[in-house]
């Protein structure tokens, strides 16, 4: 076998690593979310799992990144391949983490009815695995579009968490019996909002694999003005006042 | 002296085969440029134009401007002998002369002289011979400068065949370096050497750009990419790509030179 050959099935088992480890991730987000949502604590263990499991994948990765750097010496766009690797597995660890955090607020979620639909917490979620997926697919497939247009989605995903926020305060001020639920609320919002972050990052370095050329500043802009949701005048996304007040 | 190469149009042909196919190219002075590309490529014969080496291949022809200084080398007034000694070569075997390690240095600049300054309308520098004291200092200056001098400096007299492979190699830089060039070629000058030889020599072309200009041909691309400011690839004749050496090695433009690089090719 030439050392071309060694080289290229090092890359190969390269990928297929950072994409299971991309597959974890998404599965402990999506875990995570339907511990809280379905109050179901069954699955709290599980993410824990998986958070473990995904950490001890960056460990495993980062080595065999060394590897290839120092058995190897990539250059051009092998090179730009094995950072990128080095570069979203640290993305998908915190995603992993995020995802562990999330599951922290089961007991205080689950011991809440005040927010008991979470319609938004939902809607973010899909919108955010949704974008660790097509991630994970921009870095399989080497495409630098699909990961620039990571950054659009990112903007509806922080709109989302605006939304969430300004809500939740809201509710909170009206009933300071909601205050220790909705700081969770809050916080899980901020959560799913950072891994979609984490996804941007992964979208950023894939482009940069692809392209060899930083992504523009100006092209991944994001467009905070569309985002002027009243919520005093639409809270439906929580449910109605009237359950509000039951709790 | 400026010791800047500008390249224009050079095609090299060896009885049918066209060996280099329309190259343009500047070099720097104060700078190393790397030559790269698969065997049969084209550049040994590209390096062994800059000082006419290519003169002596019966069936060898040269076409197109290689200036030195603004100065056609391929210029049919041009001294040929005076073309290599301000274009010195370093090739991929140390060489030396069967002889003491001094006589390796003093041979040359005893052979050439010293030159003088014109003293009179319409006459052309003199060249005037080395007194032994100067020949002694030129040695040592050689020597020092091609980072061998501590090494041999006790045994001066003995054969140069004593040294080491990475020795005689610098010692040939050396020799080279006696007779005052303004540019430096090496045709893979390490190929022969172990690692560590390789590092100090490495070391030794970075350290002679600061007085020199510096071509280097090298099949180890991580050589280029250590010591070279710029680089460039040929492949099949063709110049395929000239550029900084990071943007090479990091975004090369052209697919060839990514393949080529990355072992895909060659």
């Amino acid at each position: 076998m030439t050392s071309r050959l060694v080289f290229q099935n090092e890359l190969d088992k390269l990928n297929e690593e950072v994409a299971s480890m991309a597959g974890l991730a998404v599965q402990a987000i999506e875990t995570a979310v339907m511990c809280i949502v379905d109050k179901d604590a069954r699955w709290k263990p599980e993410v824990e799992r998986l958070d473990k499991e995904i950490y001890s994948l960056e460990q495993v990765i980062e080595k065999h990144c060394l590897d290839v750097i120092a058995l190897h010496t990539p250059v051009a766009s092998d090179l730009r391949t094995v950072s990128t690797c080095m570069k979203i597995i640290t993305d998908l660890n915190r995603i992993g983490r995020y995802a562990s955090d999330i599951v922290e607020s089961y007991e205080v979620l689950a011991a809440s009815n005040g927010f008991s639909r979470m319609v938004s917490i939902e809607h973010m979620a899909e919108l955010v695995v949704g974008m660790v997926n097509d991630a994970t697919q921009s870095f399989i497939k080497r495409d630098a579009e699909s990961a620039r247009e990571l950054f659009q989605r990112d903007d509806e995903v922080d709109c989302l968490y605006d939304t969430t926020f300004r809500a939740v305060v809201t509710y909170m001020i009206e009933d300071p019996r909601k205050i220790t639920a909705g700081t969770h609320i809050i916080l899980v919002s901020r959560y799913l909002e950072r891994i979609a972050d984490h996804a941007c990052n992964i979208g950023e370095r894939v482009w940069y694999m692809v392209m060899g050329e930083r992504l523009n500043p100006k092209d991944r802009k994001k467009d905070r003005e569309s985002c002027n949701i009243d919520v005093q005048k639409e809270p439906v996304h929580y449910g109605s006042s009237h359950e509000l007040e039951e709790k | 002296m400026d010791g800047s190469i500008s390249v224009s149009n050079l095609n090299v042909w060896f009885e049918t085969n066209h060996a280099l196919k329309d190259v343009n190219l500047n070099i720097n002075r104060n700078e190393i440029t790397a030559i790269i590309g698969p065997s049969g490529c084209g550049k040994s014969t590209f390096i062994r134009c800059l000082n006419r080496m290519n003169d002596i291949i019966p069936k060898c022809r040269v076409e197109g401007r290689i200036e030195v200084d603004g100065e056609d080398i391929n210029d049919k007034k041009m001294d040929v002998v005076e073309v290599r000694r301000r274009i010195g070569m370093v090739f991929q075997k140390p060489n030396p002369f069967p002889k003491s390690i001094h006589e390796n240095i003093a041979y040359a600049p005893r052979l050439h002289g010293r030159e003088e300054a014109s003293t009179g309308k319409g006459s052309g520098p003199k060249r005037k011979s080395f007194t032994k004291q100067e020949i002694d200092e030129l040695v040592e200056w050689s020597l020092k400068r091609a980072a061998l001098w501590d090494e041999v400096k006790d045994r001066m007299n003995k054969s140069a065949y004593t040294l080491s492979g990475g020795q005689q190699q610098r010692l040939c830089i050396a020799r080279a370096l006696a007779v005052k060039p303004e540019i430096m070629l090496f045709d893979e000058p390490c190929s022969a050497l172990d690692p560590i030889a390789t590092a100090k020599i490495e070391d030794l072309l970075v350290d002679l750009k600061k007085d020199y200009t510096v071509v280097i041909v090298t099949h180890n691309m991580q050589q280029a990419a250590r010591v070279a400011d710029r680089t460039a690839f040929f492949y099949l004749g063709d110049l395929i790509e000239f550029g900084e050496t990071k943007q090479i090695f990091e975004k090369p433009l052209q697919k060839l030179t990514e393949q080529y690089i990355t072992g895909r090719m060659g």
